[in-house]
């Protein structure tokens, strides 16, 4: 299994997101733009997903249900077989705390909704290409 | 004419009858029991006839009771009033001398002394202190009473000490209950302060409660904005093919439309976050010129679109800024996204400078545009306020940008000033110490 996904060199993209329209919208625009995508609608889902596809990269909405971004993040990070991927916060709230919150948590990169989905893909590449550039151990 | 007579030189009077009397007066603290002996003592021993002893009520001086009497009739339920200074009798109560009316001149509501009258004040009357009441003696000649001056002169000291022991008694009665009213008022007080704690803290809760639900409800029309903006955006991209000319028109107006509401709902979080003391302050080092850069490029889509004239002059000896960054950026930038708005031609320069004789900054947005006048620049400081707020107005926005900005100022220990002239552009400034001062 992960050799097909080694074979594809587009880089495959984990969105978690628990509403619904908004997952679905980013989703369909990068692979419009050209990634491949899975979905979780939680943060359960999201590290069971991590492990068995490990993607290039994850976009984590932090107020989740049954488990939440930040705890999601902190098990990926703690878990040497997903601690290089990149994690992305993204939050609902622009609230003081809420970036640093998910910083210690060990995000990568802090974005706020609203984003436009063009921006969000944006701070994708960017991303992935710092990662790139300096890979992690 | 009344024909009067002064009564002088009294004849001697009996030694020990005198002392008696003087003994009753001294062991009695009742007026009447006084006047009684008084006026049975002249009966007895200056054998006078028909005698009213009168004396002024508490509550009013110039109407008098009767005290005591000898052989007058209905004596007991008598009242003379003496208000009208005319009266023969009113004379009497401010001199100390006594005074002889003869028959004919005797007022006829006194029931007495139809042959004559001798009136003596009670006491030594002058023209300040009136006399403590008033001796009638029938007397159909002047012919002077023995002892009657000074019986009554006793009786008038005696009745005096009465009446301003009476009058302590009610004083301390007044004082007593001065205090308790003071004590309940200050009680009431109390009572009132501690419903006012509680109330002032309901209040914080109540205001608590709504800071967050506004919190919550800006967070949860985010959520479908966020979804409806991205949409739009992704239509408008061409994700789902390309557009008709009519369908891109009504896109960019969705989007317009989306893009104005969320910064409604932006600004309206962020009063209420400064509100509810959720807008913490974070102290940093950072420097103006960077500052000033990063706002330009922030608006630099604006700015292109505007092809106005925009540069910056900034004083060359600018120090390094030890306050809240974030604060101050959010201020410029309001400052400047209104210049932009409201400047159709001309140009927008932002300027920094620092005044070294107060450690302070100015950063300043100067614009050619429309102007403000005195009677509105003010108001557009206040939440909602708008020069121009009719649905028809030419510029969006939702008049929260400088009440904002205000607010921010202040936790930062800064202020915004404004210099303005009718279509003579404006100029707004952040005025800010170079060092804030730690909470
Ligand atoms: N640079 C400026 N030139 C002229 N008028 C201004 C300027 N800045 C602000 N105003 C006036 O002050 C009002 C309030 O400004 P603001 O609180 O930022 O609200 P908004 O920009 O949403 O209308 C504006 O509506 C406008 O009438
Ligand atoms: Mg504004």
């Amino acid at each position: 299994m992960t050799q097909t996904l080694q074979q594809d060199n587009t880089p495959l993209v984990l969105i978690v997101d628990d509403y619904q329209d908004a997952r679905e919208m980013y989703a369909e625009y990068l692979e419009f733009s050209g990634f491949r995508v899975i979905e979780a609608r939680n943060g359960a889902e999201a590290l069971e997903k991590a492990r068995e596809q490990h993607p290039a990269i994850i976009l984590m909405d932090l107020s989740l249900p049954v488990m939440d971004g930040w705890e999601a993040t902190r098990r990926l990070k703690e878990d040497v077989s997903t601690r290089g991927i990149p994690v992305v916060a993204l939050s609902g709230h622009a609230m003081d705390g809420h970036s640093r919150e998910a910083q210690d948590a060990g995000c990568d990169a802090y974005v706020t909704k609203p984003c436009l989905p063009d921006a969000l893909v944006k701070e994708v590449q960017r991303v992935l290409t710092a990662v790139r550039r300096t890979p992690a151990e | 004419m009344p024909s009067t007579a002064v009564l002088s030189s009294p004849a001697t009077p009996a030694p020990e009858a005198r002392l008696a009397l003087a003994e009753l007066l001294l062991g009695s603290d009742e007026a009447r029991v006084c006047a009684r002996a008084t006026v049975d003592w002249l009966v007895r021993n200056a054998r006078v006839g028909q005698t009213l002893c009168l004396a002024p009520d508490d509550t009013d001086a110039n109407h008098f009771s009767a005290l005591a009497s000898h052989d007058v009739q209905g004596a007991e339920r008598y009242t003379l009033s003496l208000h009208d200074a005319a009266h023969p009798l009113a004379a009497v109560l401010h001199q100390p001398e006594p005074r002889w009316l003869p028959a004919g001149q005797v007022p006829p509501e006194l029931p007495l002394g139809r042959t004559g009258l001798l009136a003596v004040p009670l006491g030594q009357p002058d023209p300040e202190t009136p006399a403590a009441g008033l001796l009638l003696v029938a007397a159909p000649t002047p012919e002077p009473i023995p002892d009657v001056r000074w019986v009554a002169r006793h009786l008038g000291t005696h009745l005096a000490r009465l009446h301003k022991g009476r009058q302590l008694k009610r004083l301390e009665a007044a004082s007593t209950e001065l205090a308790a009213r003071v004590n309940a008022a200050t009680e009431e007080l109390a009572t009132q302060n501690e419903l006012l704690r509680r109330q002032a803290f309901q209040l914080e809760q109540a205001c608590a409660a709504k800071s967050q639900f506004l919190a919550n409800m800006s967070h949860e029309l985010r959520t479908p904005l966020n979804a409806m903006l991205g949409y739009t955006n992704m239509l408008l991209q061409g994700v789902s093919g390309e557009l008709s000319a009519p369908q891109r028109r009504s896109l960019v107006r969705i989007d317009s439309n989306g893009h104005h509401l969320l910064q409604i709902i932006n600004e309206i979080l962020d009063i209420t976050r400064i509100e509810a003391g959720r807008m913490p302050l974070h102290l940093s080092d950072f420097r103006i010129p960077e500052l000033i850069q990063e706002v330009l490029s922030e608006l630099d889509p604006i700015i292109v679109r505007s092809k106005l004239a925009v540069s910056t002059a900034l004083a060359a000896e600018l120090p390094v800024i030890h306050g809240d960054r974030q604060k101050v950026k959010q201020i410029v930038v309001n400052l400047l996204a209104n210049a932009l708005k409201f400047t159709h031609e001309g140009s927008i320069q932002v300027l920094a400078r620092y005044d070294a004789a107060d450690e302070s900054v100015d950063i300043s947005v100067e614009d050619t545009g429309i102007g403000i006048a005195p009677r509105h620049q003010e108001m557009i400081f206040e939440d909602f306020q708008q020069v121009d707020s009719s649905p028809t107005r030419p510029y969006g926005g939702t008049g929260l940008g400088l009440s904002i900005c205000r607010r921010l100022a202040t936790m930062i220990d800064g202020q915004v000033t404004l210099k303005s002239a009718l279509g003579q552009g404006s100029t707004f400034t952040l005025h800010l110490p170079r060092r804030a001062r730690p909470t």
